[in-house]
This record gives structure tokens, C-alpha cells and sequence, in this order.
């Protein structure tokens, strides 16, 4: 770790050495770079993970702009590359590996090999169950999030604990439609608290 | 007989198939993950998995956004 890593010198004011490493060792795979996955991926950066595997096969589009961690000016780009170079701005030693094709039952554990944690950030239900039953008998922790739309009281927005190594983040509800889009601060409060758990985990204290 | 339903109980008929009790339940078998007495039931043996007494059936269903 060089001297130059000037986000790592920061986050030893609120971390020991110890945590650091132990935050910087824990390798989390997550599953989509839209919405949630983007964000879940700059609160992992901020609070010190260096090893993400991300795949996503979109890319950028202006309809992403309201909630997801990309620019106007990457509009068109692959969202996994657009996201490399915005995390790698906070941290230029992250070991990201990206994967830009459509994940499925065949090729989940492949992408994910090596990770102690997965982060579900998929936008379609059926993608969602797909990924819960690839990795549900695994020794993996798996964070997935469900019912995030509109602009309700985000305080509806819970964790839920369904079995030790399966947590579900988010009202259970609001699906997206007509009338009830995906907004900034309800997939934020989502994706956070999807990072808070895997902060937690790398932690020893999930 | 009495069963578990997402931790509330239930009485379904004797013998029922899980397949049959959720699509009683209104659940969207595409979009929800079945848990029987803590052991994932993958979604294929859902029609032959038969529910017996006290059986704990647990259903995450996902709706979308992300």
C-alpha cells in the first residue's frame, strides 16, 4: 500500500490497522451496477474494500442519472467501466475485476468465485430469485434488497434476517411501476443499508 | 392439518403439494424463494415436495426495482 493512497490515510482516523485489513481482505461480489449496485459499490470503496468483482451488462443511460453513481458524460458507456473509473478515483488500488455479460444460474458461481459476500442489486424479481437460489446453500453471505420504489416513509425500508447468512433489505412492497419509479434517496437508504451489513460482516459483528 | 405459513399458522388439506398451497397463497412462483423447515426447496421440486404435519414454509417474494 503505497503513501500515496490518500483515502486509506483517511479511513485510519476512523478505523484501526487492524479493521482496515480485515475490510481490505474481505472480497464482495455484487451482482448489478445500477441503482443499487453502484451505490452499494462507492459506500464499499468509502469505507475501505478493495476487492469487488462487478458485473453488469448495460450500460449507461440518461434515465440512470437520478439515482445511480454515473455522470452525463458516461452516458453509453458500459456501466462497469463507467464505474471503474469512478471508484477508482476514491481508491486507485482497488483489485476490480468486472464482468460485462448477463449473469445466469450457469455462470453465478463462476463470476463470484472467491467471494465471501454477494450483494444482490438486480432490478428484475425473477433475476433476484435466480441469484438468492444459486448461492442460498452456500457458505456465502447473501444481501439482497426488494421493495424500494416511490418516496414512502424510507423508515419502511428494513433489514431482514432470514437465516444467518441471507438478509433481505427493503419494504417488501413498493415495486417499481408507473407512478412509483426508482428515486435517489430510497435506493440509497436501500443500498446502504445493503453495505452496512457487509461493513458489519468484514467487521466481525454480523 | 396444521402447518407454518411465514411463521403464522395455517390449515391446508392433508397431503397437499407445496406447489399447490402456494399457488393458494397467491405467491408469483417466478419471483419468490421457498424455504421448507430451513432447507431451500428449489422451485422443480416444488409439485412432488408433499407438505406433512408442523411443516415450516417460509417465502421471500422479490419485487422489482434496484
Amino acid at each position: 500500500m503505497t503513501q500515496q493512497n490518500i483515502l486509506r490515510t483517511g479511513l485510519l482516523r476512523y478505523f484501526t490497522e487492524v479493521q482496515l485489513e480485515r475490510i481490505e481482505s474481505c472480497r464482495i461480489g455484487i451482482a448489478g451496477a445500477g441503482g443499487l449496485g453502484s451505490n452499494c459499490a462507492v459506500n464499499l470503496v468509502r469505507s475501505g474494500f478493495r476487492q469487488l468483482i462487478i458485473a453488469d451488462y448495460d450500460r449507461v443511460e440518461a434515465t440512470n442519472l437520478n439515482r445511480q453513481f454515473f455522470f452525463p458524460d458516461q452516458v453509453g458507456q458500459l456501466k462497469v467501466e463507467a464505474l471503474r473509473a469512478n471508484l477508482s478515483k476514491l481508491n486507485p488500488e482497488l483489485e476490480l475485476q468486472t464482468f460485462s455479460e448477463r449473469i445466469t444460474a450457469e455462470n453465478a458461481r463462476r463470476i463470484f468465485d472467491g467471494c465471501q459476500v454477494i450483494i444482490e442489486a438486480f432490478d428484475q424479481p425473477e433475476e433476484k430469485r435466480m441469484l438468492t437460489e444459486c448461492f442460498y446453500r452456500s457458505e456465502v453471505l447473501l444481501v439482497a434488497a426488494s421493495g424500494l420504489a416511490g418516496w414512502q416513509d424510507a423508515d419502511l425500508l428494513v433489514t431482514r434476517r432470514i437465516h444467518p447468512r441471507f438478509y433481505v433489505v427493503g419494504d417488501a412492497e413498493s415495486e417499481v411501476s408507473t407512478g412509483s419509479p426508482p428515486c435517489a434517496p430510497r435506493v440509497a437508504v436501500a443500498a446502504a443499508k445493503q453495505s452496512n451489513l457487509v461493513l458489519a460482516y468484514a467487521l466481525g459483528e454480523l | 392439518m396444521d402447518i407454518y405459513f411465514n411463521d403464522e399458522p395455517a390449515v391446508v388439506a392433508d397431503g397437499i403439494s407445496l406447489y399447490d398451497f402456494l399457488i393458494s397463497t397467491g405467491v408469483n412462483p417466478e419471483r419468490t424463494v421457498i424455504e421448507l423447515n430451513d432447507e431451500l426447496v428449489e422451485r422443480a421440486a416444488w409439485k412432488e415436495t408433499l407438505l406433512a404435519e408442523n411443516d415450516r414454509v417460509l417465502a421471500v417474494t422479490f419485487v422489482g426495482g434496484g
